[in-house]
C-alpha cells in the first residue's frame, strides 16, 4: 500500500533475522504494480473510445466544412458533382434495423420460451446449441445465403403475393425488385434471431424456480406463469437483448450490402431496393481513397454512425434504468410516465392496425363486392374480435375456466411455431451451406492461389493464410489489454473508474465493425498510405478487447470471495493470490470466451475491406495489403462467375466448421470447469 | 421422556376425533414415486383427516417433500419424474386421466419451505390468485385482499403500504404474505413445506399460531423437520423414513408411545 513508504523505518530493517513485517512494503510493492499496471491496460479501453471518436471527427473535416449540416439534410449522393447528403442512407438504416427488430424479436422470445419452459430436455439441449452456434455464424455467410437463396426465392413465390394482394398500400407498391427492402429486413431479422434467442434464453433461465411453482401452486396455467411471472421477472434482460441486437443491426453491414440493392432513394415500399450507412462504406470505399472530398465525406458517415450507436448504448441504459424505477415503485403505483405511456402505446398500435385492415377489408368490398368480405384478411379479423371479447364475457361464468386453457393452448402453440420458425429458417440456412459448400469442397481451396477472374480452378489458400494472420495479430493486441483490464476491474471493485472503464467497454462493443474499420483506416493506414495486413489485425484487435475484458472481468467476479480471503489470510499477497488462486479457478471460463471472441473476428469482413483490403498472393507479411477467407467469400458471391460463387459456398463450409470446431471446444472447457467445481 | 408443549384445543380434539370418526379428505393407495430410476416413495397409504392439521415428520431426504408434492401434482414439473399408486382427492383421483393440475391446484394450495412472494407490491401478490381466476374488479380484489391479509395476521402490519414491494417485507412477514396469497384463492387443502424452516423462532410462532385457526377451515398438511412443532400444532403425525411411511397416528400417541422401535427412536432424538 502506498501510505506504508511514509511510515518510520524500524532500526532492524534489512538485517537477515529482521521481523519478517519488515519486508511489508516491499511486498506490496508488488501489489501496487498489480493494481496500476492492470489499471493502465483497463485504461487503453477509455482512450480507444476517445481515439476513435477524434479520429472519425478531425478525417471528416473536409466533408464537414463543405457540407456542413447539409450533408444530413439531402437525399443526393453524386460522386462526379460532389455533392453528398446522407439522408436516403439514414432513412435505409432505421428502416431495415427496425423491421428486422419487429419480425425478430417476437419470434426470438417465443423461441426462447419454448426452450426454457415447454421443450423437453432432449429437445432444448440441441437446439440451443444449434442456436448459439448460429449466433456465431459469420454475417458474410447470412449474406451469401440471402443473395443466392433468399431473394430469388422470394422474388418467385412471395413478392408477387404481396404485390397483388397488398399493392394498394404503399408499403408493398411494386413493381418489386429481387434485392429490396424486404429482404434486407429479414435477413437481419434472421442473424438477430439466433442472438436474441441464446440471450434471452440465458435471462429466463436465472428467473428462480421458485417463481414458477408459486405461480402454478396458486392455479394459474403455465401460459399466465409466463406472462405474469417469466416475462417479469426476465422483461428487463430481454429489453437489453433486444437493444443490443438493434445496434447490431443498425451496424451490420456484409448481410445488408448483398441483399438491399444499393439504390440511394427514399421509398416508402419495402419491395423497392435502399441503401444504407454502413452498405455505402463498403461499396464506395475501395474507389474514394484517392477522392479526398468523397473519402471525407464517408468518414463523416461513419461519424454519424459511431454517434447513434452511443445513443442506442444510451437509450438501453435509459430503459433498463427507468424499468427498474418503475419495478421499485409499486405496480399500483406505477410511475406516472409508465403509466400514461403503456396504454397511449397500446392503443396507437390498436389503431394503426385497425385502420390498416380497415382499409384493407373495405378494399376487398369494393373490388368483389359482399364476396370480398370471406378473404382470408377477414377471417384473421373476426378470430380476434372474437378471442379478444372473449375475455369479457367469460369472465365470472362456468366458461372461464375452459377459456382460459383455450388460452393456455394457443400460447403453446404459438410458442412451439416461433421455435418451428426459428429452426426451419437456420436449418434451411445451415442445410444450403452444408450441401452446397460439401459439393464445392476441394482439396484445391486449401492449397491453391485464386485462378484469375472468369477461369474455373483455385483456391483461397491466400485467404485461409491471411484470416489465420489476421486473427493472430489480433490475438497478440487484445488478449494482453482484455485479460489485464479484466483483472482491474474484478480485483480492485472499489476504485471508481472501473465503472467508466466498464461504461467504455460497453460502448466500444456496440461500435460496429464498420465503423472500427474507418477508425483503422484513419489511424494505421492514412498516415502510411498504405494498406496492411497490421491495420486489418489492429481493427479486430480492437473489436475483441472489449468481449475479452468482459469475461475475464465476469468470470473472475464467479470466483468465490471466501477463496481469495483463505488465501490473504494465509498472507499471500494480492498478486501471488491474483495469480496463483484466482486466475487458475477462472481460467476456463476466460479461453471459452477467448476462444468465442476469436471465432467472430475471423468472421469479420467490413473492417478489412478498409485495412487489409485483399490480395490474390499468399503473403505473410504484416507491411502488405493481406486477404481473409471473408472477403474472397464476399467478392466470390457477388461475382457472375458460378465457380466463383461455388467456392464461396465452399469457403462458408469451412467458416461454419471452424465456428462449429471452437464452439465445441469451448463446451468442453465450460465442462471442465464445472467439474472442477 | 421430553415433556412436550401441548395447545389446549388438541386433546380436546383428539377425542372428538375417534367420537365422529372423522372423514378423509385426501388419501393415497400404495402410491410409489420414482426420480428417474431412483424410488423416493415406497407403497405409502395414509388417510388425512378433514379440517385438521396433519405433520409429516422424518430425517432429510425422506421423502417428505415428495409426498406433499404428490398432493397437487407439483411433482409434474420435475422431468423424468413418475409414479404408480392413487393419491385420491375426496375419492377421486388426482392422477386420473382428464384431471387437470390447474384446477387441482386451485383446491390444493401451497405454501413452499422458502417463502417466495413476486416481485410486485403486496397488494398484486396476494391478486394473484384471484386475477387469474377472473377477478377483475378493484372493489372485490381489495375484499379479499384485506380479508386474506387479517386471515393470515399480517393485516395489521402491512395495510398502510400495500403498494410497496412485497420484497421489503422480512422473512417472516413475506412467509405470511405467501400464506394469504394462497388462502386469496379459497383452496379446500393447504399443503406447507417446512413453512418456517427459514424463519427466526418469534415468525415461526406466529405461523404456528396462525396454522391453529386455520385448521377450523381447511385442511392442512404440514411437513416439518421441528419435533417440537409437529408436537405443538398437528392433529395427526406420520413419520416417514427413506421413502416409507412408518407409522401413523395421532400425534400425542406418536410421541407418547409409538409403537415402532424406529419412530420411538427417532421422536427421542437417537438418529436423524
Amino acid at each position: 500500500m502506498p501510505e506504508a513508504s511514509g511510515t518510520q523505518t524500524p532500526k532492524w530493517a534489512g538485517r537477515p533475522d529482521a521481523p519478517r513485517v519488515a519486508r511489508m512494503s516491499s511486498v506490496a510493492l508488488g501489489d501496487v504494480a498489480l493494481e496500476y499496471v492492470t489499471l493502465a491496460f483497463g485504461l487503453v479501453v477509455i482512450v480507444l473510445i476517445f481515439w476513435i471518436g477524434y479520429g472519425l471527427w478531425k478525417e471528416s473535416e473536409v466533408s464537414r466544412h463543405m457540407f456542413g449540416w447539409r450533408l444530413l439534410r439531402s437525399s443526393e449522393w453524386d460522386v462526379p458533382k460532389q455533392s453528398y447528403g446522407a439522408l436516403p442512407f439514414i432513412y435505409g438504416t432505421v428502416v431495415s434495423s427496425a423491421l428486422g427488430l419487429i419480425l425478430a424479436a417476437p419470434v426470438a422470445i417465443g423461441c426462447a420460451l419454448f426452450l426454457t419452459e415447454m421443450a423437453p430436455r432432449f429437445l432444448a439441449g440441441p437446439i440451443a446449441f444449434l442456436i448459439e452456434l448460429l449466433a456465431a455464424v459469420p454475417s458474410v455467410i447470412y449474406g451469401l445465403w440471402g443473395f443466392l437463396v433468399l431473394c430469388p426465392w422470394m422474388q418467385d413465390h412471395v413478392n408477387p403475393w404481396l404485390e397483388a394482394h397488398f399493392g394498394t398500400f404503399a408499403l408493398f407498391a411494386g413493381p418489386a425488385t429481387m434485392t429490396n427492402m424486404l429482404a434486407a429486413g429479414l435477413i437481419l431479422a434472421i442473424m438477430m434471431l439466433p442472438f436474441i434467442t441464446s440471450v434471452s434464453r440465458e435471462v429466463i433461465l436465472t428467473v428462480p424456480a421458485a417463481q414458477r411453482e408459486a405461480s402454478l401452486g396458486l392455479g394459474a396455467t403455465r401460459w399466465e406463469t409466463i406472462r405474469r411471472v417469466v416475462l417479469a421477472h426476465a422483461r428487463l434482460g430481454i429489453v437489453g437483448a433486444v437493444m443490443l441486437a438493434l445496434g447490431r443491426a443498425i451496424g451490420e453491414t456484409m448481410a445488408v450490402v448483398m441483399v438491399i440493392g444499393n439504390n440511394p432513394q427514399i421509398s416508402a415500399s419495402l419491395l423497392q431496393p435502399g441503401y444504407t450507412m454502413p452498405a455505402l462504406l463498403a461499396n464506395q470505399f475501395n474507389e474514394a481513397y484517392t477522392d479526398d472530398v468523397q473519402r471525407s465525406a464517408l468518414i463523416e458517415i461513419a461519424l454519424i454512425l459511431f454517434v447513434i450507436t452511443l445513443l442506442v448504448t444510451a437509450a438501453a441504459r435509459g430503459i433498463i434504468l427507468l424499468m427498474n424505477r418503475r419495478d421499485a415503485a409499486s405496480s399500483s403505483k406505477a410511475a406516472p410516465l409508465a403509466r400514461v405511456a403503456m396504454p397511449l402505446l397500446r392503443w396507437a398500435v390498436i389503431l394503426a392496425f385497425g385502420f390498416l385492415l380497415l382499409t384493407q377489408v373495405l378494399t376487398d368490398v369494393r373490388r368483389h363486392g359482399v364476396q370480398g368480405l370471406f378473404g382470408p384478411i377477414e377471417a384473421v379479423v373476426l378470430v380476434y374480435l372474437i378471442g379478444a371479447s372473449a375475455d369479457r364475457w367469460t369472465r365470472n361464468t362456468k366458461l372461464w375456466n375452459p377459456y382460459r386453457k383455450v388460452i393456455n393452448a394457443i400460447g403453446h402453440l404459438i410458442l412451439g411455431s416461433s421455435a418451428f420458425v426459428a429452426c426451419l429458417v437456420l436449418g434451411l440456412l445451415l442445410g444450403y451451406v452444408v450441401a452446397q459448400g460439401g459439393h464445392a469442397l476441394r482439396l484445391s481451396l486449401f492449397t491453391q492461389l485464386p485462378a484469375p477472374p472468369g477461369e474455373p480452378g483455385g483456391g483461397m489458400k491466400n485467404g485461409i493464410l491471411g484470416t489465420g494472420v489476421l486473427v493472430g495479430i489480433a490475438a497478440a493486441i487484445s488478449i494482453p489489454v482484455g485479460l489485464l483490464g479484466g483483472i482491474f476491474l474484478a480485483e480492485f471493485r472499489t476504485r471508481r473508474i472501473g465503472g467508466v472503464i466498464r461504461f467504455c467497454a460497453d460502448v466500444l462493443n456496440g461500435i460496429p465493425s464498420v465503423v472500427i474499420g474507418m477508425f483503422a483506416y484513419t489511424a494505421f493506414v492514412l498516415p502510411v498510405k498504405h494498406f496492411s495486413a497490421a491495420a486489418g489485425g489492429a481493427a479486430l484487435g480492437i473489436m475483441m478487447i472489449p468481449t475479452i475484458l468482459t469475461t475475464t472481468q465476469q468470470m473472475m467476479l464467479l470466483v468465490p470471495g471466501a477463496l481469495r480471503e483463505a488465501s490473504l489470510g494465509l498472507g499471500a499477497t494480492r498478486l501471488r493470490t491474483t495469480i496463483s488462486v484466482v486466475l487458475p479457478a477462472a481460467r476456463a471460463g476466460i479461453i471459452t470466451g477467448t476462444l468465442l471472441a476469436l471465432a467472430r473476428v475471423a468472421g469479420e469482413t467490413a473492417p478489412l475491406l478498409f485495412t487489409a483490403f485483399g490480395n490474390d498472393q499468399a503473403s505473410i507479411r504484416l507491411s502488405e495489403p493481406i486477404s481473409s477467407m471473408t472477403m474472397m467469400i464476399y467478392r466470390y458471391a457477388t461475382s457472375a462467375y458460378p465457380d466463383w460463387i461455388a467456392q464461396a459456398w465452399a469457403g462458408a463450409l469451412v467458416l461454419v466448421a471452424l465456428v462449429l470446431i471452437v464452439s465445441l471446444l469451448a463446451r468442453i472447457a465450460a465442462r471442465n470447469r464445472f467439474a472442477l467445481r | 421422556m421430553i415433556k412436550l408443549p401441548v395447545y389446549d384445543h388438541q386433546e380436546e380434539a383428539a377425542r372428538r376425533l375417534v367420537e365422529e370418526s372423522r372423514v378423509s379428505r385426501l388419501a393415497t393407495r400404495n402410491l410409489n414415486f420414482y426420480y428417474n430410476s431412483f424410488q423416493a416413495l415406497h407403497e405409502i397409504t395414509v388417510e388425512i383427516p378433514a379440517n385438521r392439521i396433519t405433520a409429516f415428520i422424518g430425517p432429510s431426504g425422506c421423502g417428505k417433500t415428495t409426498l406433499l408434492r404428490c398432493f397437487n401434482r407439483m411433482n409434474d414439473e420435475i422431468p423424468g419424474s413418475r409414479h404408480t399408486g392413487e393419491v385420491l382427492l375426496d375419492g377421486h383421483d388426482i392422477y386420473a386421466r382428464g384431471v387437470d393440475p390447474v384446477d387441482l391446484r386451485r383446491r390444493v394450495g401451497m405454501v413452499f419451505q422458502r417463502p417466495n412472494p413476486f416481485p410486485m407490491s403486496i397488494f398484486d401478490n396476494v391478486a394473484y390468485g384471484p386475477r387469474i381466476h377472473g377477478e377483475r374488479k378493484l372493489s372485490r380484489l381489495r375484499e379479499i385482499v384485506e380479508k386474506s391479509l387479517r386471515q393470515a395476521a399480517l393485516w395489521d402490519d402491512v395495510k398502510d403500504r400495500l403498494g410497496k414491494n412485497a420484497l421489503e417485507l422480512s422473512g417472516g412477514q413475506q412467509q405470511r404474505l405467501c400464506i394469504a396469497r394462497t388462502l386469496a384463492v379459497e383452496p379446500e387443502v393447504i399443503l406447507m413445506d417446512e413453512p418456517c424452516s427459514a424463519l427466526d423462532p418469534t415468525a415461526t410462532f406466529r405461523i404456528e399460531e396462525l396454522m391453529v385457526e386455520l385448521a377450523e377451515r381447511y385442511t392442512l398438511v404440514i411437513n416439518t423437520h421441528n419435533l417440537q412443532q409437529a408436537a405443538r400444532v398437528a392433529h395427526y403425525t406420520g413419520f416417514l423414513l427413506s421413502g416409507r411411511l412408518i407409522e401413523f397416528s395421532e400425534t400425542e400417541r406418536m410421541f407418547t408411545q409409538p409403537s415402532d422401535q424406529r419412530t420411538e427412536d427417532y421422536v427421542r432424538g437417537r438418529f436423524g
